[in-house]
Parts: structure tokens; C-alpha cells; sequence
């Protein structure tokens, strides 16, 4: 979608090696070309450049001196996790040095009197998770994107990875108290940290989902929270998306915040019907996904409210999970999703949008249409809490033409998520699959503020180089120079 | 049936053979892959993933493998967290999407097999990420072709290709080698040459000679098997037929032995056919299709012989690739039918016994044990949970969840000679865990596992038994050892 | 000339006569550490605030920005002060999103205001009191704590979008009002605690909430404030979901107890726990906050469903303060609030009581002293003195203590800041670009301006 540049990448100078293994050490230094060659994709739909040379550094000073041999060559850097962005954020738009922080994946503190841990970026959100939970600390790291099992804390930072509990819980930014983070000229400085509310600007909110381009994050103090003491799961079925819709709403104004509450249209009902047999009814054209928690008493009079909303909005079946398998047999339903989707589609386009609550339902009969008239297949998932929609559209990309086609229909999504008052990403970013999308949401002004902390901290473009941000912006500064 | 695929790794028995010479053959690699500054990178991609075919490929295997399969790498990433060798390098192309795109690229003709080979070369071929592929993409199968491809259209030449065809169908020679190294590790021969140190002089079978492990004591197993139970000799003989194999034949007498107990105990009358051999997933793993398929061909013909009872095996290897001889014949129109009626009549001996509800043992065997899934049971055949109820049926024995159970050992053979540091640190993950789980016996069912736990259990000193699941379970049913 | 004439006239033309002020008595409302301005500007406008800044930037003109003034003692004296800029005028709420809960109101709203719109309809705005006469605005530069964070977040978690007027670059939006957004840089977090110094908010989108079926308040009394501090910690993070955990000094607690009959007649260290939420699991909850009260040797005194104006003043001490007052905001991590309400007491010239309280989730600590008004050299010595113990030992505990407010005397003699954090070179760095010329709060984060300039 961005024009990638021709590639005519060379094996890098042994000179170059041999400074990175003076500061990484020799056997974390990748430069085979096959393994220059894998950092040329992320999870996303596109394909960077191959690296000119990877760095696996082991603690935030190597990452320091990385930076500031790369600075000293006039080489850009981008930072990687586990590469499961699907914006393109982590690819090579240029010869660069892919800085890859697999191997910072301590989990150096648990603090359970500040509710905090801190961790390196390279753990894993899952393994953070399991951790907790095994050591029986009674509290969680609450965001969970759907990449949660591979995707790390960093990347999770850098994008301000979203889930399904945003809703109550928030985005991931909600969830981090302070950073280390390496500057794009080498400067090593923290942020916020364990005390709230430090004077000043909230830099750790800005630093967060700026998709590494301001700097390489090095450490991380993220909140967990002590366990709710129940968990209740329900799974309503209704007979069309509006009535699903509805229900939402009425939850909402019933003064009830779930934990969740993830919609699935009837295109994906049959989907995961088919793949985990959850044995869904005819009738239903909708399915709602409800999780409560907290104290045990309010919630079950909570529950029974639920089911009364639902009920009144023509819901044709509610079930309510007794016990802990229960409610992993409703998630199953929601989780099976991708999956399912994956199995019958050689490759899948995941869109992301966000729109006010109660437009969700219009907007995703919208979404459906748009990809109709392509000829596009179409399944709807969605955070109906947040009014956060994932179309996924599967594709077969050996067929020409049918990948243009996805991101023309792809735009059409975007625009009309602007348009209802909602953003072109909740929660995936804008890496390089948005750039252009960006002009859609903001004006040149505002693009401009934006554009001028960038070149603030990095002005020569060298930390994650042309992203967020439209190409052309990009090349005036090429123009101009830095 | 999706086409399962063959176990790469289990080459325990290479060992057993004619290891001195084959040393000099084996060139150790980095585990890091290898530096290459051959020529510029002339990839151009504006896309990710594979463009249309076009004709020609440089990787025909890995070509028709791609056309075949039926979903492709969306790249999610979730093959990352149970891959092995990523888990421990951190490294793109040390995972199974890193191995996926070279894979893509290399049919694609954008990077050359040698650019690729040293990053296959480094796959474990666990498949455990094959288990967690939401799409389904079928990972061993372009494996196997990608090192077929990597071999070359001659396939493994020398030594290698003489040790793979002759040696490991010659029983007569793998017994001499297991007798012969046996004789060498308890005879104090061994304690000897360390204690020389007489092998520092050639590091290359130093290395070797370390990584070897422990053997049991050869045992003959036909007509070793006992006077039948009562209950069995009342309720009717079902047939079953018994594959052999090489190396178990060789090396594990006494497990052979064990899975006949345990099958005459449920119920099965077990016959071995004459004419069968070696299963052929050791020269598959080496990219000698030719010579893999001659020997399926052997194996089919020898048990279509002896009728149509199921035919039992007990190494997880030879089953998940006597499993997959349907899609290893598939193109072969003259036995693709035979194949595949063949392999739908393969099971594990843990699938056997599980059909009905296992006889109960009348003997306790008061042991704490930790199951180890081997990877071609588990990921290649989706088999967990059968092996796990062998054991359970055994009266006072208590069943330990290892940590990781289903991680690959880092099994030994070529992998530990090619890659040393890799598999002993697989190992060594696997070795913190069982060590941890305080049991006396670890139970897996497959060659390669067992001599790679016996290995790592030797290394650290722990006084833990390696087992097979059938030898406790045969052990409940008679109370010996012995036969 | 004097200044104030060279300026009213421009400001006229952009804002009219109605929205320019310089009499006398507006420009001493407006004074700031014994300077006053030139011309108070009080644009109805977001437009208007824009117009003035471009005018402020072209002519390097100092400004300050006012909300409702509460906190406008926060910061350094400035370095210039030529125009105040008062939201007062800026009033309206745009935006009552009943369906998507969400507010946009015009900075100058305050949260009375906002209270008595989002009230119909059964939400609130969770971000303060609801009898607050603070705005929104002055709610997000100050970024104050929000009373009852543990449930409802901070500022920065309720806080969707905003449009802000830039020196140079005139109106901007960024953010919006879905829950989820992560297009481009996050902005609207850039602004929270800025302190008017990036550029002027004009608007705010928040996330609002339902009003709870039930709110109750559970204080107890203990003997230390290391005790209330680990109750409050236990609290915190059990199965219980307390909406806030307020520790109280014997001395603020007898002003609680005089404003409002919660906290008994003690004159005792004092933990006050909220609970917002449906009585079935209110009343579950303070019999287990009872029973933890009572197993950690406190005195739990009756529950009571409101704590109104007056309770809530005291809690978050934001009752006005005498001009003789020094408020020092402490701020440490919460495990470590017990400690250092501990250590301040020791701190105390002869065993003085402290006049402390704490918000203990948000680790912010609010001590209050009484001082001479004109205090003589020694008096000035030793306060300064004292300040300066306490922020050595928050240093080494990562606190820090920053001056609300001082009368001059003392404030000529304290950093307001006190020490770096070493965030404020980056911090320096953003504001040279939204805020190239230096007009916005000009010399008020003294440490931030010294440190303008590339890092690289």
C-alpha cells in the first residue's frame, strides 16, 4: 500500500558486524541473509525490506549503545518484539538495523503493595500473566490484545495494544505507570515511575502507542490488579445485529460496566459453528458475549438485569456459565473466531475501526455492504463495548487483483468510521497500513504538531523511520533535510 | 486425512551404528545461522507472502508442497511461543514463520536453497508449532519438502545414504552395533577412555562419544513373551499385527517385549510379519525421498500380506511416518490406494490399548512418574492423552504433569552432532523440569526421547529410569522385570 | 503609556471590549507571586483564545492561563506575564452523549456544571467532586488526583480527547470521544499536567459513568499511620473494590469530624474507605471492611451514605486555604504513603501534629502548615529548611514534593519543584516546538526551560 522503496539491500560491511558484536556480543548478531531476509515481515499484510543487520541486545545500556552506533553510522533502527503487529509498524521501509528485544524478557519485580511490575520488554503478555498466576500473587496484568500468547509487553507499549476488557479495564496505556526509554539519539531517560502524578506532562501516555518511532522502550512498570473474586459469563443470542445492538445500549444505560462484551455476527457464528461445534440456533443472527465481575453479591443481580435487557430486546436464548469450564466454553466462541476464519482462507485482511457505541450495528450492516460490493467475504467481530469493529476479510492473494481490492474496501471502512464520529484504529495502529488514512482524521495543522515532536526527538528520521505519519510528509523532509 | 509427517529427529540410532566413521562426515554448524556474504540480496517484495506460481522453481518439492497445501502462514506469530529454537535464540528465522518464509521465498526462487539451509537445518522438526498453527498450515510437509529440495535432486550421498539405505535394514548389524557399544559403556572400556582423556586428540568424536547414551542391556524379545493371562485366553484373540522397526528391534528388546505383554494381556493376539523393516522417516528427515519411499513400499507390501488387523507400533517416530505413507506415496498412482489403506490401519500402541478400557494390572508398581510427550505423538499424531491413561491404569503408580511435557527433548542423533549447543540446551530445559518434578521414572514412548532422557538424566546424575509407558504397564500386568 | 493600554486595544480587536479586562481590580485577581498583568483576556470563543495566542506569539507576549484559579499557585513565578487568559467564558457544554456516555464540555465548565447536566441522566463525570467549582481545563493541566481513582481511574484514564489552542499553529483536536483510539500520537495525554504550558485546552471529551445506586464511607481510627497505610494496602488488594482510601492526620480528622459527623470526634489517625455500587455489595463489603478494620486493631465507626461538600473538602483538602497557608504536595508510590506520613511526623518541630491527608492509591499526600505571615529570617530558614529534609528523604523513597501554594516570603526562598526528575529535558523538548516562542507559563517549570534544545 505505502510504495516500498526497490530493494538492492547489500550484506552488510563487516566493519558494521564486527562494532554490533563489540556491543551485543557475537552470537546476537544476525546477518546471514536468510536472517536478514525474515525481518522483512511483521504479522501484517506487508512486506518490508530485509534487515540490513539484526541486534539482539541484552539490557537497556546495549540498547543505548546500539543507537548510538547506528547514529554514528547514519543508519536507521527500528525496535521489534515478536513481530505479530498487523500494521506493518515493525517493518524495514528502509536499510536499517532491526534492534530485536526477544531476549530482554525478564520479569525483574513484583510489587503487590504498589500493585505494579516491572518487566523488559520482551516478556511475553501471556507468560507475565502465567507468572502471576502460578506464583499466586492474586493479582493480573489485565490487557489481553488477541496476540496475547506471543506478543510482548514492548509491543504491546508501542502500540497500545487494546483486548477485549478495555471497556472496564481500558487500553493498555491505562496500564502502564512509567518507562525507560533509549532516545533516538542515544539518551537513556525514565518516565513516570512508581509514584503517580509526577509534576509535569504525562509522558508515559505519549510515549505509549507511539509505535517506536520516538524512542526504544526499555522497561516497563505496568499495573496489576488484584483478582475479582467472581467472574460471571453470559452468552446471548439474538435474532439480527441491531437487536444485539440494542441490548448493549441498554446495558450501558442500565448503569452496568462489564468486564466485556464482544459481539459476533451471524457469518462468524457459522464459522466457529463449524470449527469448535458451540451449537448455535438457527434463529440467531447475533451472538453477545457478556462478562461481569467483581463482588459476588452485586453481580448476580447484575446478571439477572443483563438477562432482562437482553430478554426485552428480543434476545432468543441466554446462557449463563455455572462454572469456570462454562465460561470458557462461551469464549470459546469468541476466541475460535480467527482461527476458524484462518482455516477456510488461505490469508485474512483484520480491519480495525472504532465508532461511537451506538452506531456499531450500522456501522458493521455498513461494513458488509462495502465489502459486497467488491465481491469480498466478510465476518464481523467487535468489541461492542468499546464500538471498536474487526471485519475480517479473508483473501486469496495469489489471485491478482484481490488484495487491492481488501484495501480499497479497507479505505471505504476507514473513511466511514470518521465519518460516524469514530477513528481509523482502535487498537492495531497505523504503522504503515494507515499512513495515508491519517490525513481522514487529522489536518495538516494538527498532523504538523504531531509530526514536529517527532522530528523533536529524531530529526534525521532514523527511529522507526516513515511511519504513523503520510510518506509525503516524509519526503518534504527529505527535501528540506533534516 | 491431512498428510501427517515423518519424524526427523529420532536418530538415537545412528548412533548405534557406525558412528566413528560417520563422524568424519559430519561438519558441526553454528546454531546461530552462518554468515553468508556471497552476493548482493536481489529480492525485490512489495508484498508479503508468496506471488502466483510461475512455472519453474529452483525448489520443486517445496513448490508442489505449497500448491498442495490448503491454508497458508498469515504470519500471527503463534507458532513463536512453542517453537524450541526460537524460545531459545530469539531469532525470526530460528521460528517456524521464519522457516515458512524462507521456505516461500526459496520456491519463489528470491533466495537460493543454500540461503535456507542452515535455518531448516536448525528445525528440531518437533512440530509442536504445527499443534498451535490456528490456520492449520501444514509445517512438516513443507519441511519435508524444503529438505528434500536442500538435499538435492541426488539426495544424501556417501556414507550417509549407505548408513540410511543398508545399515539400518540390516538387523544383523544394528545388533552387533547396540551389543557392541553396550559392551563398551559397562564393560568400564568406556569409564576408561574418559579417564585417558584419549579423545581430546579427535574433539570431533569427543563430542560424539559424550553425547552418547546409556543403552540398555540387549534383549532378545521373540518368543519372550509368557504364558498367556487367563482373562485373555477366555475372551477371544483379536489379531494385531506388530511393526518391529530398526532400531527398537536393535536396541530395545525389552520395551518390544513389554508392548507384546501388554497387548496379549488386552485381549490381542500380536503376529509379526515377515518382510517389514525400516520405516524410512530417518532418510525422509535426510531429504532421501527415493530411498524413504522404497521402503514404505517394502513395509506396505509386507503387511498387506499378513491381512488387515491394525498394525502396531511403538515409536512415535516410525508411526506418525508410517501414518503419512498415503501423502508420501500420493504421487504415485500405482500405490497411493495401497498407501493409504496402510496407513489408516497404523496405531500407537497407547490408541490400541485405549479402544476399549484397559484390563486392570494386578500389580502395583508404587512409582511417581512424569510422562514426556514425545513431539511425534503428540504433535505429529495428536496423541496425549492414550499414554497418559496407560499409566493411570497402573495400580499405586502416581502420574506427574511435567511442565512443558509436549517441548521437544532436543532428541539426539545428527541434531545433537549437527547442532550441539542447540539440542543440549532443548535438553537442558527439559532436564530443569524433570529434575524439579521429583519423580523416579519418566515415561515416553520413542526411541530418539529415550535415549535423549536417558542422556541428559546421565549427564546430571539423577538416578531417574527412562522408560516406555508399556514397560510399567507390562511390569503391573506380570510383576517382574523380566521375562 | 502604561502596558496595560499598548495591549487592551489589540486585544480588543480580536475579543471585543466585553472580553478584555484591565481595571484594577481584574488585573490584581489575576496576580501571580506579587505580579500582575497587563490585560485579562476572556475570550467566549475557542476561536478567540486561538486569535490571542497567535497575537500573543507574533509579539512574544508572556501569558497565563486561569481556570477557576485554584491551583494557579502551582509553578514558579513567571518569567513574563503580560496577558491572563480567563476560561471564565468559556462555559458551555457541547456534548451530553447520553447513549455513549460521554461529555465535551468547553474547558471553563466546571464540574458543578458538568454534575448538573450529566445528572438527568443518571452519569456523572468521575474525574472530581461533583460540587466542584474547578473546570475541566484547570482538572487536566493540573492533572489533580481524582478521589475516587481506584475505581473510576485518573484523569488520564477518563480523559478521551481535547482541542487546544497551539501559539503558532492556531486550533487543534486530538483524541476524540471513542473509547479506543490509537491514530497518531496520544496527545491529549501530552496536555495532563502541563500546566497551560503547551498551548490552551478549549474543550475536553470525557468518559462519563453511571451514578452508583449506593455510595458509603467507612472510617476507622488507628493508632499509627503505618497501620491505616497496611489496611488501606489490604483493601486495596483483595476481593474488595473500594472506590477510595483517604488517610487522615489526628488533626485533619478533627476538622473532618467538625465538617461532618463521619469520622467521630477522634483526634486520630484516620482511614476513610468509599464504596460506590449496588447496596447488596456495598453492605458486603463494609462488613468486610469491618472485620479487617477490627483484625488490624482499629475502631470502625458507623458507615454513612454521604459524606456531602464539606466531608469531601476535607478529604481531598481542597477547603480554600488561609493566604498564610503552605500546602506542600507530596507525592510518593502508594506502599510507600504509611512511611512517609510516619516520617513527616518526626519532621515536625516539637512533635508539632502534622495537618496531612492522604489520597493512598493515588500515593499523594497533602500537608498543610500554618505559618507567620511575615515571618522573620530564622522562621523563613527554618521552613526552608524543613522542606528541603523532606524532599532528601522523598528522593530516596522516588517522591517528590512540589509547592501548591505559599505566601511570597517563603516562596521566594523554596523551588517550587524541587528536585529534577530528569524527564524534563524531553519535556523541554516538546514544548519547544508547540510552544516555540517560550509564551505559554513562561519560566513557571524552571528546570524545563533550561533544558531547550536537541538531544542528540
Amino acid at each position: 500500500m505505502t510504495a516500498l522503496q526497490p530493494d538492492n539491500t547489500s550484506d552488510p560491511p563487516a566493519r558494521l558486524i564486527a562494532r554490533l558484536e563489540a556491543i551485543v556480543g557475537r552470537g546476537n548478531v544476525l546477518h546471514s541473509k536468510a536472517d536478514r531476509f525474515v525481518y522483512g515481515y511483521d504479522a501484517s499484510v506487508f512486506r518490508g525490506r530485509p534487515a540490513k543487520a539484526v541486534a539482539l541486545p541484552g539490557s537497556t545500556g546495549e540498547v543505548a549503545e546500539l543507537v548510538r552506533l547506528a547514529n554514528s553510522e547514519g543508519l536507521a533502527f527500528v525496535a521489534r518484539g515478536a513481530g505479530t503487529g498487523i500494521n506493518g509498524g515493525a517493518l524495514p521501509q528502509e536499510d536499517l538495523l532491526v534492534i530485536e528485544l526477544s531476549r530482554m524478557n525478564r520479569i525483574l519485580e513484583v510489587d503487590p503493595d504498589n500493585r505494579l511490575v516491572v518487566v523488559e520488554p520482551g516478556v511475553v503478555n501471556q507468560d507475565l500473566k502465567l507468572f502471576l498466576a502460578k506464583r499466586g500473587f492474586g493479582f493480573s496484568y489485565v490487557p489481553d490484545p488477541g496476540s496475547q500468547v506471543v506478543s510482548t509487553i514492548g509491543g504491546n507499549v508501542g502500540n497500545n495494544a487494546g483486548g477485549m476488557h478495555c471497556l472496564k479495564y481500558g487500553v493498555t496505556s491505562n496500564h502502564i505507570a512509567g518507562l525507560e526509554v533509549v532516545l533516538p539519539g542515544g539518551e537513556i531517560i525514565e518516565v513516570g515511575g512508581k509514584t503517580p502524578d509526577r509534576p509535569g506532562m504525562d509522558l508515559t501516555g505519549f510515549f505509549v502507542g507511539s509505535e517506536g518511532t520516538l524512542g526504544i522502550v526499555t522497561r516497563i512498570i505496568a499495573r496489576i490488579l488484584p483478582l475479582p473474586e467472581a467472574v460471571l459469563t453470559q452468552l446471548a443470542l439474538f435474532p439480527d445485529l441491531d437487536s444485539a445492538a440494542r441490548a448493549v445500549s441498554g446495558i450501558m444505560a442500565a448503569g452496568i460496566l462489564p468486564a466485556a462484551l464482544e459481539l459476533l455476527d451471524r457469518r462468524s457464528m457459522t464459522l466457529v459453528d463449524r470449527a469448535v461445534h458451540i451449537g448455535f440456533p438457527d434463529a440467531a443472527g447475533s451472538a453477545l458475549i457478556i462478562e461481569l465481575d467483581g463482588v459476588r453479591e452485586g453481580l448476580e443481580i447484575e446478571v439477572g438485569r443483563v438477562r432482562e435487557i437482553c430478554t426485552a430486546n428480543d434476545a432468543v436464548e441466554i446462557q449463563t456459565a455455572e462454572t469456570p469450564e462454562a465460561a470458557d466454553r462461551i469464549w470459546l466462541a469468541r476466541r475460535a473466531a480467527y482461527g476458524a476464519m484462518a482455516r477456510i482462507s488461505p490469508t485474512i485482511y483484520i480491519a480495525d475501526g472504532c465508532v461511537p457505541r451506538n452506531r456499531l450495528s450500522e456501522a458493521i450492516g455498513r461494513a458488509i455492504e462495502i465489502c459486497a460490493r467488491k465481491g469480498l467475504e466478510v465476518i464481523n467481530l467487535a468489541h461492542a463495548g468499546d464500538g471498536n469493529l474487526h471485519p475480517l476479510i479473508p483473501y486469496d492473494q495469489t489471485i491478482p487483483g484481490e488484495k487491492e481490492k481488501v484495501i480499497e474496501a479497507a479505505r471505504e471502512l476507514l473513511a466511514m468510521c470518521v465519518e460516524m464520529g469514530g477513528t481509523i484504529t482502535g487498537e492495531h495502529g497505523i504503522g504503515v497500513e494507515k499512513q495515508e488514512e491519517m490525513t481522514l482524521l487529522f489536518n495538516g495543522r494538527e498532523l504538523d504538531a504531531m509530526f514536529s515532536l517527532k522530528l523533536a526527538f529524531d530529526p534525521a528520521d532514523r527511529c522507526n523511520p516513515r511511519k504513523i505519519f503520510p510518506v509525503a510528509m516524509f519526503d518534504r523532509l527529505q527535501l528540506s533535510g533534516p | 486425512m491431512p498428510r501427517e509427517f515423518l519424524l526427523p529427529r529420532n536418530r538415537g540410532q545412528s548412533l548405534a551404528m557406525g558412528v566413528f566413521e560417520w563422524a568424519r562426515l559430519c561438519r558441526p554448524m553454528n546454531d546461530t545461522p552462518m554468515n553468508d556474504t556471497e552476493k548482493e540480496m536481489t529480492a525485490t517484495l512489495t508484498d508479503s507472502g508468496l506471488a502466483p506460481s510461475r512455472g519453474f522453481s529452483p525448489a520443486p518439492h517445496l513448490r508442489r508442497a505449497w500448491d498442495a497445501a490448503e491454508s497458508h502462514c498469515n504470519r500471527c506469530g503463534f507458532c513463536l511461543p512453542v517453537c524450541p529454537t526460537y524460545r531459545l535464540t530469539g531469532a525470526e528465522s530460528a521460528s517456524p514463520r521464519g522457516r515458512l518464509d524462507l521456505m516461500y521465498a526459496a520456491a519463489d526462487g528470491k533466495l537460493e536453497l543454500s540461503d535456507i539451509a542452515p535455518a531448516l537445518g536448525l528445525c528440531l522438526g518437533c512440530l509442536a508449532c504445527q499443534s498451535a498453527c490456528p490456520s492449520g498450515v501444514p509445517f512438516g510437509e513443507l519441511l519435508e519438502a524444503g529438505r528434500i529440495d536442500v538435499a538435492g535432486e541426488k539426495g544424501p550421498a556417501g556414507f550417509t545414504r549407505f548408513l540410511l539405505g543398508t545399515l539400518l535394514d540390516s538387523p544383523a548389524f544394528l545388533k552387533l552395533a547396540a551389543r557392541t557399544l553396550y559392551f563398551y559403556q559397562r564393560s568400564g572400556l568406556q569409564k576408561l577412555l574418559r579417564l585417558t582423556q584419549l579423545l581430546r586428540l579427535a574433539p570431533t568424536l569427543a563430542r560424539m562419544e559424550r553425547g552418547l547414551p546409556p543403552l540398555p542391556r540387549p534383549a532378545s524379545w521373540r518368543g519372550q513373551i509368557g504364558p498367556l493371562p487367563a482373562a485373555s485366553r477366555s475372551g477371544g484373540a483379536k489379531p494385531a499385527l506388530f511393526f518391529s522397526g530398526c532400531v527398537m528391534d536393535a536396541v530395545f528388546g525389552e520395551v518390544h517385549r513389554c508392548t507384546l505383554v501388554a497387548m496379549r494381556h488386552n485381549g490381542y493376539t500380536p503376529v509379526v510379519p515377515n518382510g517389514q523393516g525400516c520405516c524410512g522417516a530417518l532418510a525422509l528427515h535426510s531429504g532421501a525421498e527415493a530411498l524413504a519411499k522404497e521402503k514404505a513400499r517394502r513395509n506396505i507390501a509386507a503387511f498387506e500380506a499378513a491381512g488387515d488387523p491394525p498394525v502396531v507400533v511403538n515409536s512415535a517416530g516410525c508411526g506418525a511416518a508410517m501414518k503419512a505413507y498415503g501423502g508420501l506415496l500420493s504421487g504415485d498412482s500405482a500405490w497411493r490406494g495401497r498407501a493409504e489403506r496402510f496407513s489408516a490401519r497404523v496405531v500407537d500402541v497407547s490408541e490400541l490399548l485405549t479402544r476399549e478400557t484397559i484390563r486392570p494390572p494386578e500389580h502395583a508398581v508404587p512409582m511417581r512418574v512424569a510422562y514426556d510427550d514425545p513431539c511425534h505423538l503428540a504433535h505429529a499424531q495428536n496423541i496425549r492423552d492414550q499414554p497418559r491413561m496407560l499409566l493411570q491404569a497402573v495400580p499405586e503408580l502416581e502420574l506427574v504433569e511435567l511442565p512443558e511435557a509436549d517441548w521437544c527433548c532436543g532428541s539426539a542423533g545428527s541434531y545433537s552432532l549437527t547442532h550441539p549447543k542447540m539440542a543440549a540446551r532443548v535438553l537442558e530445559r527439559k532436564m530443569n523440569h524433570i529434575a524439579a518434578a521429583g519423580v523416579q521414572a519418566v515415561a515416553t514412548g520413542n526411541p530418539g526421547c529415550l535415549f535423549q532422557l536417558a542422556l541428559g538424566a546421565e549427564q546430571r546424575g539423577l538416578a531417574i529410569r527412562i522408560v516406555h509407558p508399556v514397560q510399567l504397564l507390562a511390569l503391573a500386568y506380570t510383576g517382574r522385570e523380566k521375562a | 503609556m502604561n502596558k496595560s493600554a499598548v495591549l487592551a486595544s489589540p486585544a480588543e480587536s480580536l475579543l471585543g471590549a466585553d472580553g478584555v479586562h484591565t481595571s484594577q481590580a481584574a488585573l490584581a485577581q489575576h496576580a501571580l507571586d506579587g505580579l500582575s498583568p497587563s490585560v485579562v483576556a476572556v475570550p467566549d470563543t475557542s476561536e478567540g483564545v486561538a486569535e490571542v495566542l497567535k497575537w500573543a506569539h507574533k509579539d512574544g507576549l508572556g501569558v497565563v492561563v486561569w481556570g477557576s484559579g485554584s491551583r494557579i499557585g502551582l509553578g514558579a513565578r513567571p518569567s513574563r506575564y503580560d496577558i491572563a487568559i480567563s476560561l471564565s467564558r468559556l462555559n458551555r457544554i457541547m456534548e451530553h452523549d447520553v447513549e455513549n456516555l460521554t461529555l465535551t464540555a468547553q474547558a471553563g465548565v466546571t464540574l458543578l456544571e458538568a454534575a448538573r447536566t450529566t445528572v438527568a441522566h443518571n452519569q456523572m463525570l468521575a474525574a472530581g467532586w461533583p460540587w466542584s467549582r474547578r473546570t475541566v481545563g484547570g482538572l487536566i493541566s493540573a492533572n489533580r488526583p481524582v478521589p475516587k481513582r481506584l475505581l473510576y481511574g485518573s484523569v488520564r484514564d477518563q480523559l478521551l480527547g481535547i482541542r487546544i489552542a497551539l501559539a503558532e499553529k492556531g486550533l487543534v483536536g486530538f483524541g476524540g470521544k471513542v473509547l479506543k483510539n490509537v491514530a497518531g500520537y496520544d496527545m491529549t495525554k501530552l496536555v495532563i499536567g502541563s500546566l497551560g504550558s503547551l498551548g490552551v485546552i478549549v474543550e475536553a471529551t470525557f468518559k462519563l459513568f453511571a451514578i452508583p445506586h449506593r455510595e458509603t464511607y467507612l472510617a476507622a481510627a488507628l493508632a499509627s499511620p503505618i497501620l491505616a497505610a497496611s489496611l488501606a494496602t489490604r483493601l486495596a488488594n483483595g476481593p474488595l473494590r473500594p472506590a477510595c482510601l483517604f488517610l487522615l492526620s489526628p488533626l485533619a480528622a478533627e476538622r473532618m469530624a467538625k465538617a461532618q459527623k463521619l469520622a467521630g470526634a477522634a483526634r486520630e489517625w484516620t482511614l476513610v474507605a468509599g464504596f460506590d455500587g449496588r447496596s447488596e455489595a456495598i453492605r458486603r463489603q463494609i462488613a468486610d471492611a469491618r472485620a479487617l478494620i477490627t483484625q488490624a486493631g482499629g475502631d470502625p465507626r458507623p458507615a454513612c451514605d454521604t459524606i456531602g461538600e464539606a466531608g469531601g473538602r476535607c478529604l481531598t483538602a481542597e477547603e480554600e486555604s488561609p493566604p498564610s497557608v503552605l500546602r506542600l504536595r507530596v507525592g510518593v508510590a502508594p506502599g510507600d504513603v504509611g512511611d512517609t506520613l510516619a516520617y513527616l511526623e518526626t519532621e515536625s518541630p516539637g512533635d508539632e501534629p502534622i495537618d496531612a491527608v492522604a489520597d493512598h492509591p493515588g500515593g499523594a499526600i497533602t500537608l498543610l502548615f500554618s505559618l507567620p505571615e511575615h515571618p522573620g529570617e530564622s522562621q523563613l530558614t527554618e521552613t526552608a529548611g524543613r522542606i528541603e529534609r523532606i524532599r532528601a528523604w522523598l528522593d530516596e523513597h522516588a517522591g517528590f514534593a512540589v509547592l501548591e501554594q505559599a505566601p511570597a516570603p517563603y516562596k521566594s526562598r523554596i523551588s517550587p519543584w524541587g528536585r529534577s526528575s530528569g524527564a524534563e529535558r524531553a519535556m523541554g523538548l516538546i514544548k519547544s516546538r508547540l510552544d516555540p516562542k517560550g509564551i505559554l507559563a513562561p519560566g513557571r517549570f524552571p528546570e524545563m526551560n533550561g533544558h531547550l534544545g536537541p538531544l542528540s
